[in-house]
């Protein structure tokens, strides 16, 4: 009987110094990063599962909730790559952390790091992809960075085609974009983002906007409204027509 | 966002002008929010998600998306928002009318 508390504080003992020698002997970075940003995936593919039964009403609250947070992730990331900062295996830590927060979590230091480290490899171009839909000056003057001294063309493109692909919607900058489009047109015509050429791509995009282009008629479309009557877009010719795709959100 | 939509149609009530929504909402959710919210304007109702045929034809992948049509059916302006959207309504209202 005396002998069972010290068991139990020895196995507890030994348990835990075995975690922790379990976790700081992790010798490779490469995949402990790789494992770290695959736990998180596959918690947001939970999410994603369970979500899908949520009620409408709740989604807001329940992501609120449910959605897996980043910044544990981030935080364990950050203390990897300011241990070893040079080492290659970083490289998909930082780009990981552009891409999980559209470029809110990168640091002056992280720039710096991918600057002094890839600016002349191809892939700094995915990080310049990952920040495509940030607004932040930071990240479009990294992406503008990339575009102006990197040495690889596959890397200038990418950065081109992410600048282009930031600005798209925003109809006041449909000139640039245009600009942009132009380029990559003309001087990257073989680039490939994710497989799929990119100037394909652009052009398939062109010509399925220049339908609906200011001037155009525009086209007949005809659906049903929610209690199931026909409807046309024609039914209304001779007013002006607000033609609103929305949703209650 | 509904209040400006509901005050342009009051507005516009007997002018030759309408707003002619594209839906993205479930059927159930988008039938609540025309009783409680008093959405009274024709709606298209895209299938219950956005990318639905209507959205898929005209290219639209961002939500909202707003066009404006002529009275004969050209695309004048696109994604206008507040006093830049009623500006525009207001110019292709009075050159509906003056024919």
């Amino acid at each position: 009987m005396k002998l069972k508390p010290l068991f139990l504080m020895l196995s507890f003992a030994w348990g835990t110094s075995f975690a922790q020698v379990e976790s700081e002997v992790h010798s490779d970075p490469k995949a402990e990063i790789k494992a770290l940003i695959s736990n998180h995936q596959k918690a947001v593919m939970e999410f994603t599962n369970n979500f899908r039964d949520v009620p409408r009403a709740e989604r807001h609250e329940f992501f609120k909730a449910n959605y897996p947070k980043t910044a544990p992730v981030i935080a364990s990331l950050n203390t990897m790559i300011d241990a070893n900062p040079k080492d290659p295996a970083m490289f998909r830590a930082l780009k990981w952390i552009a891409s999980s927060t559209r470029g809110k979590g990168l640091e002056q230091k992280h720039y710096a790091n991918l600057e002094e480290n890839y600016l002349h490899q191809a892939k700094i171009g995915e990080v310049a992809l990952a920040l495509t839909r940030s607004t932040l000056p930071e990240a479009q003057a990294f992406i503008a960075k990339v575009i102006e001294k990197s040495e690889s063309k596959n890397a200038r493109g990418m950065a081109i085609y992410a600048q282009a692909l930031g600005m798209e919607k925003d109809e006041k900058r449909a000139a640039e974009y245009a600009a942009l489009t132009k380029t990559l047109m003309t001087d990257y015509p073989d680039l490939k983002v994710g497989g799929q050429s990119v100037v394909a791509t652009l052009k398939k995009k062109q010509k399925a906007a220049s339908r609906f282009e200011i001037g155009k008629v525009a086209p007949e479309t005809i659906g049903k409204d929610v209690d199931g009557n026909e409807m046309k877009l024609s039914d209304y010719r001779g007013k002006v027509i607000m033609f609103d795709f929305w949703g209650d959100w | 966002m509904y209040a400006h939509e509901r005050s342009l149609v009051v507005r516009m009530k007997d002018k030759p002008f309408t707003i002619l929504g594209v839906n993205s909402d479930p059927a159930e959710d988008y039938k609540k929010a025309i009783q409680e919210k008093d959405l009274n304007w024709p709606s298209f109702w895209d299938g219950g998600r956005t990318g639905g045929p209507i959205a898929r034809q005209w290219g639209v992948s961002a939500w909202p998306t707003i066009y404006l049509l002529d009275a004969k059916g050209v695309i004048r302006y696109k994604n206008l928002r507040g006093k830049e959207l009623d500006e525009a309504i207001d110019l292709l209202v009075k050159e509906a009318e003056e024919g």
